[in-house]
This record gives structure tokens, sequence and C-alpha cells, in this order.
């Protein structure tokens, strides 16, 4: 206990600050209160806020392209712009002060000790950073490799919301991508010396602002960690405190790179000689005049403010009253344009000729049949006419009913039939005709689409898996509630431009709404078409039922976990992230799976017709404002993207057991490669905790620490056994520092 | 058998010394029962087929339904009856259940020849459960409980003066009927749990004695010659009492002769 009070003591004050906007940072961004990326309601870092994916560069990519993946990450490019101007300004503040996902690993490294880590501080970062961020750029995009799936955006937030009991953030930690991530997260955050590595090598953000960095850097103005190479003494204290290695000794001078100084200002807090400071670079300044050696300069004296004379009362009493009329006016216009949308309530467009709301239009016409199934004979009348089908009497669909009491057969509907509504373009009886074939054609094709009366839902449900019409349709309001307000400014401008020709009530009651819904768009947006594929596919159990048959072979087979968990893989990819978090630019199921036509004719993967078949797939993921490069025949990678990657989700699962391909996949090999590395440091850590010999004053990292020492340091190490042992003159200036300075700046002591 | 009656009548006694029975208990406790109705409550107990209700099916109704009533307080009947008793008359059925929303079992079906009973509003549930309610029009009960919900689905109620009440029978200004979770209704229900296949038939027939099982006739009601329930009196207004007397529905049912009969709607305008 007291040697942790000792080790924040021996932090310097201005680092514990940023220790502390670092928490704070944490504590905004991150689960449980997840309150800065709620306010744009995107709580997991993706979509509006992700900052790394719009800059992607695939082959063939238009500026249409481009504009789209910027739109999908609009928040997320103001935040870059924002990051970026600051860093040219004052230097990487965002990386050293708030970063949270960066800022995360740092605080954890430092809580451990410095002995059992691996120093990556001697590699080459620079060559490895803009390697490395070129094949992000340019070469896994083309590969098809997402970079979402080693995004440390997603890994940081998920482990804190696994921490804080979220259930996603609990079933990615699990799965064998997020336990990958969080090997990795161990290897290059919590056991890499000062927690920085995945910063230094890996982090796209960090590259393009060390690169803005470095071009700040050369401006004079522009603030940064400079160093007073007159006053460098050559301590070295410097260099081993940078938590990004940016310090090197040269000739026994601190010399900073700018291409990987984060600004954190801890060279300046550590250095006892004040050689370190974050400033803008002083100016030779020449004085323009001097006189008899004195600088004499000044400044002219400018008025340009005029100020105006105050007006007369009944000026005032006029402009007031003006002002009163003018907000009457005001006022009176929207209330009258209130009043007419009000209007637009959905007017009867059907007078029941055939009289069968005499008896339906009674509340509480119920009885419980021999099935035991509450039967609920009441329409609820205003609905009804408001409905899609408000203007199809009863007897369209109801078609053979004659008598009372109704027989059943006779109330039989079949969607496939023509009602007596008139298509107004073409003037013939409407029918879903079209629709029912497509979904016939389609893998749902055995589900009902006739022979529905209120009384065999249950036979329904009990005799049928697939589903039918009625079960994904239920005859819902012609302008959903959502889109209402939409529907009032379109029709507002309908009445006045289409209303010049197309004059009158009856034209604007019939088919102005039916023009405009069409205006507006679908009905339904990708969210609710998710949400009617996924109330069955996300059923484990019922999923787990299904039997796919091979229609050459006539044979039957089981589905797979793959199958099987498809609505939880989805939901991890950005597809089903983006439409989560209410961005439109997400692809919902029936996107890549039934993209054309009516949208029922959902195919299987092997059928040639499928959107999804391998000769489809680059022409579906091609669509309108979606991946417009898919097509380039250099994407082929791109396009062979998994979505529905088993991988992404839990390996522990009670319904579908794991299989053995889930054991092969590369995630899984890369994962038994980290863990026993991972396990080594873990205990050798606690280990030397305990038991280690702590006196040394300067301890090394052991993985990689010699290194360190000899190349950024500029120490010869020999080597002796497993101990460190320092060059003569470093001892003696680590016993000059100690004498003259506190022990309170040396926190190597851990 | 001796035991079991004396023990029942004890408790009724116990039951009786606490409040004045309502009309309903005395004339079932004064009833005779002959062998013809034992043997149909026999029969009627030997054939009877329990219903499970089904939970929600997983494919919705098509069309939008109305939202269902929150039950109130529930009468004796409820203690074996469904909330939705009437289920065999396919022509009558939903019709006879949509009049239980705000007509109590027993006035249609407790009809005795002896007693005058008038009709009234009764509270099944809140704080004025068991009392009258005077109609809306001239109402000056109000909810005093400002946490009730149910208060704004009251103004959607279209007849009755708050939400649950029920047009009730009274004699003397005394409610005839019984509520399922009286003494006497619980006492019943756990006699019937213990009771064998004969024991619960004269049960039955017991308690059904005062009943009718066929109520009135829709005329009785929807007419403007003596009706049965003075609509007025019980808050109508002049347009409710003119659609309730002037039924379509009634008149087209009047057309029928039997009750497995089928007519052809578009005799509704004839």
């Amino acid at each position: 206990m007291i040697n942790i009070i000792d080790n924040i003591r021996a932090i310097p004050k201005q680092q514990k600050y940023r220790y502390l906007l670092i928490m704070l940072s944490c504590s905004m961004f991150f689960a449980p209160l997840v309150f800065l990326p709620s306010l744009v309601g995107n709580p997991d870092l993706c979509g509006k806020l992700c900052i790394r994916r719009f800059y992607l560069l695939f082959p063939g990519m238009s500026p249409t392209d481009l504009v789209n993946q910027i739109q999908v990450a609009s928040i997320g490019v103001y935040m870059l712009a924002t990051i970026l101007i600051t860093t040219f300004f004052y230097g990487r503040m965002w990386c050293a002060y708030i970063c949270p996902v960066g800022g995360m690993p740092e605080l954890v490294s430092r809580s451990l000790n410095e002995r059992w880590k691996i120093e990556y501080r001697a590699l080459p970062q620079v060559p490895i950073r803009y390697g490395y961020f070129a094949v992000y750029l340019l070469l896994m995009p083309l590969l098809g490799i997402s970079a979402c799936t080693l995004c440390n955006f997603i890994t940081v937030p998920r482990i804190f919301e696994a921490f804080s009991g979220g259930a996603k953030g609990i079933a990615f930690i699990f799965s064998a991508v997020g336990l990958v991530n969080l090997g990795l997260l161990f290897l290059l955050g919590f056991f890499a010396s000062k927690g920085r590595a995945y910063c230094q090598f890996l982090c796209p953000i960090g590259a393009i602002d060390g690169l803005v960095n470095r071009i700040g850097a050369k401006l004079h103005f522009t603030r940064r960690i400079r160093v007073e190479r007159d006053r460098c003494t050559g301590c070295n204290i410097c260099a081993r405190k940078c938590m990004t290695g940016a310090i090197q000794m040269k000739d026994r001078i601190a010399v900073v790179d700018q291409l990987s100084c984060m600004s954190c200002h801890e060279c300046v807090d550590v250095c006892d000689w004040g050689a370190i400071d974050w400033r803008a670079a002083p100016k030779e300044i020449e004085p323009k005049r001097k006189k008899k050696g004195i600088e004499f300069h000044p400044q002219p004296k400018w008025h340009a403010i005029y100020v105006e004379p105050p007006k007369s009362d009944s000026h005032q009493k006029r402009k007031r009253r003006w002002r009163g009329v003018a907000l009457f006016g005001f006022f009176l216009i929207s209330a009258l344009f209130i009043g007419f949308s009000q209007n637009l309530k959905a007017a009867e467009r059907h007078p029941d000729p055939d009289g069968c709301f005499s008896c339906h239009a009674y509340e509480g016409l119920d009885y419980i049949d021999k099935q035991g199934v509450l039967r609920n004979a009441s329409i609820d009348k205003n609905h009804y006419y408001g409905s899609l089908h408000g203007s199809v009497p009863c007897k369209d669909c109801h078609r053979k009913i004659q008598d009372y009491p109704h027989k059943v057969e006779n109330g039989e509907v079949d969607c496939g039939e023509s009602c007596h509504v008139e298509e107004p373009s073409e003037g013939k009886p409407y029918t879903h005709e079209a629709v029912v074939k497509e979904f016939k054609d389609s893998v749902h094709g055995e589900g009902w689409s006739k022979g529905f009366t209120g009384g065999n839902r249950l036979k329904e449900v009990t005799e049928n898996a697939l589903p039918s019409c009625r079960k994904c349709h239920s005859n819902e309001l012609y302008i959903g509630e959502k889109s209402i307000p939409k529907f009032k400014a379109s029709f507002d401008h309908l009445d006045t431009e289409c209303g010049r020709c197309h004059q009158g009530e009856v034209w604007l009651g019939q088919f102005g709404g039916h023009i405009l819904r069409r205006f507006i768009g679908a009905r339904w947006d990708k969210t609710d078409h998710n949400r009617v594929c996924i109330e069955c596919h996300a059923d484990y159990e019922r999923m787990a039922k299904v039997e796919i048959e091979n229609k050459q072979t006539g044979e039957k087979k089981k589905a797979g976990p793959r199958f099987i968990l498809s609505s939880d893989s989805y939901a991890m990819t950005l597809h089903g992230r983006l439409l989560e978090s209410g961005v439109e630019e997400g692809a919902s199921c029936i996107d890549c799976h039934a993209p054309k036509g009516f949208r029922h004719g959902i195919l299987r993967d092997e059928n040639k017709q499928a959107a999804t078949h391998d000769d489809n797939l680059a022409g579906t993921c091609a669509q309108s404002e979606c991946h417009g490069f898919a097509t380039h025949p250099l994407n082929k990678g791109f396009v062979k993207t998994d979505l529905h990657d088993i991988d992404m989700i839990p390996s522990i699962n009670k319904i579908v057991p794991i299989d053995h391909s889930r054991l092969e996949s590369g995630w899984t090999k890369a994962l038994i490669a980290l863990m026993p590395i991972i396990l080594i440091i873990g205990i050798g850590s606690l280990w030397w905790n305990k038991y280690g010999n702590k006196k040394r004053s300067v301890i090394y990292a052991m993985f990689g620490g010699d290194a360190f020492q000899e190349k950024m340091i500029g120490q010869k190490v020999k080597h002796k056994g497993k101990k460190n042992i320092h060059t003569k003159k470093s001892a003696h200036k680590e016993r000059h520092r100690k004498l003259h300075h506190t022990a309170g700046k040396d926190e190597d002591h851990e | 058998m001796n035991s079991y009656y004396s023990l029942l009548f004890l408790l009724l006694l116990a039951t009786g010394t606490v409040s004045a029975k309502p009309l309903y208990q005395q004339q079932l406790e004064a009833a005779t029962i002959s062998e013809k109705t034992l043997q149909k409550a026999r029969k009627q107990i030997k054939e009877h087929k329990e219903i499970k209700l089904q939970d929600k099916i997983a494919v919705a109704p098509f069309h939008k339904r109305a939202e269902q009533e929150t039950m109130a307080r529930q009468a004796m009947c409820m203690s074996c009856h469904l909330a939705l008793p009437h289920r065999k008359n396919e022509r009558s059925r939903s019709f006879m259940n949509m009049h239980s929303r705000y007509i109590a079992c027993e006035t249609c079906h407790l009809r005795p020849k002896k007693s005058q009973l008038d009709y009234r509003w009764l509270a099944y549930d809140g704080p004025e459960a068991g009392k009258i309610v005077a109609p809306r029009s001239t109402s000056t009960v109000k909810q005093t409980d400002k946490k009730d919900t149910r208060k704004i689905k009251q103004k959607k109620s279209p007849l009755a003066p708050i939400v649950g009440a029920r047009i009730a029978p009274f004699l003397n200004d005394e409610a005839v009927l019984l509520f399922k979770d009286s003494d006497f209704a619980q006492q019943t229900a756990r006699d019937w749990k213990e009771a064998n296949t004969e024991q619960r038939a004269r049960l039955k027939a017991r308690l059904h004695s005062p009943l009718e099982e066929k109520g009135p006739a829709c005329k009785a009601c929807h007419s403007k010659e003596q009706p049965i329930l003075d609509l007025k009196a019980l808050g109508a207004t002049a347009k409710q009492l003119n659609a309730m007397q002037r039924n379509t529905v009634v008149r087209f049912f009047e057309r029928y002769k039997k009750d497995d009969e089928r007519i052809r709607i578009g005799n509704i305008l004839k």
C-alpha cells in the first residue's frame, strides 16, 4: 500500500494531471457511462464516430465512393480534422492527453513493474509505422482484411463494456477475434514498456498525426517539445522516460524525433536542467528603429469605433409595434400551417360497401375458440382507413363471405389475388401476384401465401416453420408514424408544385398521398427490414431445426453454426453496427440477400441467381451508394470479406456447440501463438513483484531492454548472466542526479 | 356427504353473521336440487374439456386489434368460467362477450321471479368497490387516487362511469352478486378442489340453481317498449339511447329462427 502511495507521489505533478485527464476521458468515452459517444447515439466508437476508416483506399475507387465513406463517418471526419489542426499548432494533444484507447493501456502498463516487459522503443518505429500505414491504407482493403477486426477502438471500449456487464462486450471478448485483440492489447499495451507500442506502430491516426506534427515542428510559431542543446547534459533521463521512444541520445545530447513525439511533456517534467520545454521557437527580432542605441518604435493609435447616437422614443415605439405585428403574422401563418397539416389525417377512403363495419366496428367482439386462442373480431375503424389496405373493401380479400355466421372457408385470404383497387399509373386492378411469385421462388417459398383466416394462425405456427406473408406483414398504417413529419413537409411542396396542374381535393387526397409515399421512400427503413429477419433468425433453437436440402441430390443436411448464428455474426459487422447506431448507410439483411425486385427473392448462396452467389457478389456490393468500386477486378479479396464470420462471436456457446472448423481458423491459431507469451510475461511479472530485485537504480525491460540502452541511450551493455550492468559513466551520472534532486522524480523504483 | 354439507352450512352461517348475505347466496342456500338438474350437472362435468389459453402466437393478427381491457376485480362466476364465457353459440358469442364488458353476469342470468331488482352501475374495483356508482351524466364520484393510471383509460370508456364498472342488479340498494375474492367464493373454490365428481355435480347444480342458462333476448333491452334496463337512468345520452334501441345488429338477429341458421348478410339491408 505504502509502495503504491510512494509510486504515485513519485509521478511529476504535471503528469498526474495528464493521467487524470486520461482517466476522465476513459470515463467519458467508455462504458458504463459512454457519455460522449451517446451524445451522437453511437456508443461503440464506430459508425459516425469512426476516425480510422474513411480514408481507406480501394482500387477503382471513385470520388463518390470516397464521399460515401466520409458520409458514413461524418463526425469522425470532423474529429480527425480537429485533432490534426490542434496537432499542427500545439503538438499531439489528442494522443497524449485525451485518447482513451491509447491512454488506458499506458496507465495499466505504468502500474505494472518495468522489468517483465517488452521494450519496443528501440525498434525502427518510423519505417514500421508508415509501412504498416501503407498496408492499412492500400493492401488491407485490397485483400479484404477488415481493418475493423484489428481496431483498438473496438477492443478497448468492449473491454470496459464487458466489465460493466454489457452483453455485447462479453460476447466480443470471448470471440476468437476478441481474444486475439485482447492478446495484442496485452503484448502491445499492458506488457509493453510505457504501454504505447500500439500507438507507435499500428495506430493509423497516430501515423497521420505524426506527419502533421513533423510539419508543424518546422515552423517557429508552433509549440513543440524543443531541446536547448546548450543546456542538455546528456543525462538521458528524458530518453528513458519518453513513452514513445521519440528521444534518442545522439552525441550525448537529446534529440527529439517529431514524427514520434506526442508532446506528453514528461521529458520537460523530468529534465533537471530545464533543457527541454514545450514552446514556440524563439524568433530573432530586429528592432525597427534605434535612436542612440535605444529601441524606439512607438505604435500609432487608431480609433475606428463609431457609436450610434440613441434614437427618439417615438421611433422606438414604432419599431416595437411593427415587431409585434410581424410576430403576430408569423404565429398566424404557423398556426394555419399546423391546422392544415392536422387536416392531413388519412381521410375515410372507402365507405365500406359491404357493411362489414355494422358489426366489426364494435369494440370487444372477443371469444376464446376451441384451441384456447383469443379471437377478436373488432376492427379498429380509424386504423383500418388509415392503413395500407384502407381503400380496399373487405370483400376484396375475404372474397366469399356471404352469410352470417361466416363460414370459415369463405373468409380465406389469398395474397396473390387481385383486388379492385386500380393501380393509378396503369388503370389495372392491383395485385401482389408478382411479389408472391418472387416469394414462392425464394428459400422461404414454402411459406403460406394463401388460405389465411383469423383462426388458423396457431395452425400456421405449428405446421410450417417458414414465414408466411402475414408473419412479416400486418395491416400497418399507410404512412407510418415515423414518416409523418417528412410526409407533411413533402405534402406542402406537392401542393404548390404539382398542385398547379393536378388540382382539386380528390387528387390531393387520393393520389397525392399515394405518390408522396413513394417519394418519401420505402415505408420500412433498413432497421425495420432487419427486425423482421432477426425475429426468426435470432431464434437459435428454431434455426437449429432447419434442414437445408440439396435440390440436385435431394439430400437433407442440418444447418451448421454459421447459419444458426448468422444474426449474431451480422450484428458484429460494420453493416450491422452502423444500422444499430442509427446510421442508414449500414446494410440490412436484404440489401445483400435480396437487393433487387420486390426484395422477397432471398436465395441460397449456391444458387446461381442469388445476389450472394460468388459470381454476383461484386455487383451486389457495388449497389448504388455502397461499395461502387467492388466490381474492379483487383477487389476480389474485398468482395470475399466474410460478413458472417463466426470468429466474431463467442466460442463458448451453449446452444451451438463448438465444432472443429472453428478451431482451425486463423484467429484461433493466432490466439494459440499469443497465449503462451502472455502467460509467461504475466506470471513472470507477478513473480517479480514479489521476489524481484528492485534495488537497482534503473530497471530496463527484460525483453529488448538491452537494445534500447544501446540504441536510444547510447550505452554499451555488458552481458553477465541475467543482470544489466551500467557503464561507469551512466552510474556516475545517476549518482550525480540523485545528489541534486528529489527522489520524487525517480519513478523507476516500481 | 351429510357432514360435507353441514360443514358448508356452518361456514355459510359464519360468513352470514358478518354481513347480510347477497340475494344470490340466499337463493342458492335455499334451493332444492332436482335429480334432473343433478343429472345434467353430472353430464356436464363428465364431458367438460379443460381449455388451455394460448399465449401470444408468433403470427400476429393482420388487422389491428383494439386494446384488451384490463380486467377489473372479477365476479364469483370467473372462479370457474373464462373471462370471455360465451363460446358455444357461433352467432352470438362475440356479441355476448362484448356485453360482459359493461354488464354483470347476474344482470342477464339471475332473474328471480319473486323479487323486483333494480339495475345500477356497480364499481368492481378501486376505492368505490362494491358500491353503486352514479351514472356518468350525473356522476359526482371522483377518483381521489391521483396515482391511479386507469384514470386515463376512463376517458376512453364509452359507457361506464368509471373503469371496470358494470350494470348489476340491486335489491334494496344492496348488490345481489358475489365477488371472486369474497369468503363464500373462496370457500366454494376450496371445496370444489377437494370434492369428488359427485360432490362437484351437487355443488355445481346448487351454485347454478338461482341462475338461468339462457339470458333474455336482445329485444328485452334493445327496445323502446319496457326494456329491462332503464338506459336513460343509467346515463345513456340521447344518441346512445337511439343507437341501442334501433340497433342494426339486433334487427338482423331477429330474423334468425334457429340458433344454427346462416343468413345472407345482404338481407341486413332489406
